[in-house]
């Protein structure tokens, strides 16, 4: 009996591992091109795990496969939650070489990150998907944050039923306005920052430790 | 156009969702459209002709070929005449020797150099000559009333026929050759004939043409044309003589060496180069149609449909601008491989 017991409260404690709370969410930073998802995923994982996710670049798609951090422990204000950081490649309806070429890349150069680019998007996209317990959507708050793609997107990650943080990012910078930002999606929480400077952070971990725990 | 599994070879008709799901066979996720000049799916010919539409002519010829080489491999020609039955069949004997890559060459070398009309008629003269047996080929020359019909079809005559040939010598060479070619006729193709083929003997061979090969160098075969060869090869004899001739063509130069012929027999050259150009827009059409969550405008150029991409199943990882691509199927993703 004696083994009987210990076996079921072994099997018992197994379960209450793969389904407690504690179970790392996967959060998906996505957004658009350029809006600064990597620095800010960067921010999150160097302030909590000492290591980056990946490169940032100012030109644009510079991530180009889905990247992944796990266990980064955030703890604000009493609250505490693991995460899994998904940085996502920029979702963007257009691809073109031509714009790299702005950014001194030769014509070969330009034209595979422009493929590589569309095949981050069709990731990004099944990673929305099938592979995401919650999103932190980023958006350059010097931008117009109503186009096709944040629409379409946030009314994904609605229909969805995932628990979403939007991130007006680079506060930094002159013509920033986040409040255009709060005033296109006012039934979601806009949180400010510039993950380039670090400013707000703060704030940043508050919320994410409160909305995804 | 179908599809091709990179792993088994399998082949999917176009459209088809099986693939989708990974290969049924093999089970592989690496596909590539299935080139019209392959042609190792009995089904193919007609399908590539139905589906491609607006293909080159190259293409809808290099279909008829194969479509008529199946079938006259099989011998059934059960409407065509003595002599086209025979040219058909020698045609398809010496064609069966040449392998896959010689005649993907000689497809090419016709295609550089037709004329739409006249897509092969250096091939068809020399296949006039050498697949007629001696007194066609005698009387060809003798009587030039043997093809009046194929002279007022074909729109680049001048300097052909024997008649209108402005070269006297030329044209009594022309007979002898005929003559010598009578001599030769009881099978002497292949290592004889490049031999003898100088520059003015084309005209010579194109005298010795029966009314199917003229009728194949006047109509460029219909996607019509190409359903019904198909649906006879299948065992309902419905073809009529132009098409046995019309398909054949290309791929019956490839028992001959792929020379200047063609080009003096033309004079004009109508498609410069036969390069993958079009085949890679059509690849990029098919990619399109087939995958309409990314569309490739030009090289380097996307529009993506996010909806599209997002309710997929499956998805595109892999692009390639040669129109291959590479899809992850659902069973690689999903709750088995979060824990790793």
């Amino acid at each position: 009996m004696g083994l009987l017991t210990d076996l079921r409260d072994s099997i018992s404690r197994v379960v209450d591992r793969l389904f407690s709370e504690s179970e790392p969410k996967r959060i998906g930073i996505y957004g658009p091109p350029n809006a600064g998802k990597t620095t800010l995923a960067n921010r999150i994982a160097r302030d909590w795990t000492g290591d980056a996710i990946g490169p940032e670049s100012h030109i644009p798609h510079e991530t180009r496969r889905a990247r992944r951090k796990e266990n980064v422990e955030i703890e604000r204000n009493g609250k505490k939650v693991t995460i899994d950081i998904v940085d996502t490649p920029g979702v963007t309806t257009k691809v073109d070489y031509k714009e790299f070429l702005e950014h001194d890349m030769e014509k070969d150069d330009a034209v595979r990150r422009s493929r590589e680019a569309t095949e981050g998007v069709a990731e990004a996209m099944h990673w929305l998907r099938e592979d995401v317990d919650g999103v932190i959507y980023v958006l350059d708050s010097t931008k117009d944050p109503i186009s096709q793609v944040n629409t379409m997107l946030i009314g994904i990650i609605e229909s969805q039923d995932l628990p979403v943080l939007i991130f007006a990012n680079k506060i930094d910078l002159e013509d920033s306005n986040v409040e255009r930002i709060a005033n296109a999606y006012p039934q979601h929480e806009t949180v400010e920052l510039s993950a380039l400077e670090g400013e707000n952070m703060d704030e940043v971990y508050a919320k994410i430790a409160e909305y995804f725990a | 156009m179908p599809h091709q599994c990179t792993t088994c070879g399998k082949v999917f008709p176009d459209g088809s969702k099986e693939m989708l799901s990974g290969c049924p066979s093999c089970g592989g996720n690496k596909f590539q459209f299935k080139p019209a000049s392959s042609g190792s799916a009995p089904a193919s010919a007609s399908d590539d002709a139905t589906s491609t539409g607006g293909a080159g002519t190259r293409d809808l010829t290099s279909s008829a070929a194969d479509a008529v080489r199946d079938r006259a491999q099989q011998q059934s020609h059960p409407d065509t005449t003595d002599e086209e039955s025979m040219t058909v069949s020698d045609w398809a004997n010496a064609n069966a020797d040449a392998d896959a890559s010689q005649r993907t060459e000689t497809v090419d070398a016709a295609g550089s150099t037709q004329n739409e009309p006249s897509p092969t008629d250096a091939v068809d003269a020399s296949d006039a000559v050498d697949a007629s047996d001696a007194a066609d080929a005698s009387d060809a020359v003798d009587d030039p009333e043997a093809k009046p019909r194929g002279w007022g079809e074909w729109p680049s005559a001048p300097g052909e026929s024997p008649g209108a040939d402005p070269q006297d010598p030329e044209a009594s060479r022309n007979e002898s050759r005929a003559q010598s070619a009578s001599e030769q006729a009881s099978r002497s193709r292949g290592p004889d004939s490049p031999p003898n083929r100088e520059p003015g003997k084309i005209n010579a061979r194109e005298t010795d043409e029966d009314n199917s090969q003229k009728s194949a160098r006047s109509d460029v075969v219909t996607p019509e044309e190409l359903a019904a060869a198909d649906a006879n090869r299948r065992g309902s004899p419905a073809e009529t003589p132009s098409e046995a001739p019309s398909g054949p063509d290309p791929d019956a130069a490839a028992g001959q060496p792929a020379d200047a012929a063609p080009t003096d027999a033309d004079g004009t050259v109508i498609e410069p180069s036969s390069d993958d150009r079009p085949n890679l827009d059509q690849l990029r059409e098919e990619l399109n149609d087939q995958f309409e969550s990314i569309k490739i405008v030009n090289p380097g150029q996307y529009e993506l449909n996010l909806m599209e991409l997002y309710d997929r199943d499956e998805y595109i990882i892999s692009l390639r601008e040669d129109g291959r691509y590479v899809i992850e199927v659902p069973d690689s993703w999903g709750p088995g491989n979060r824990e790793d």
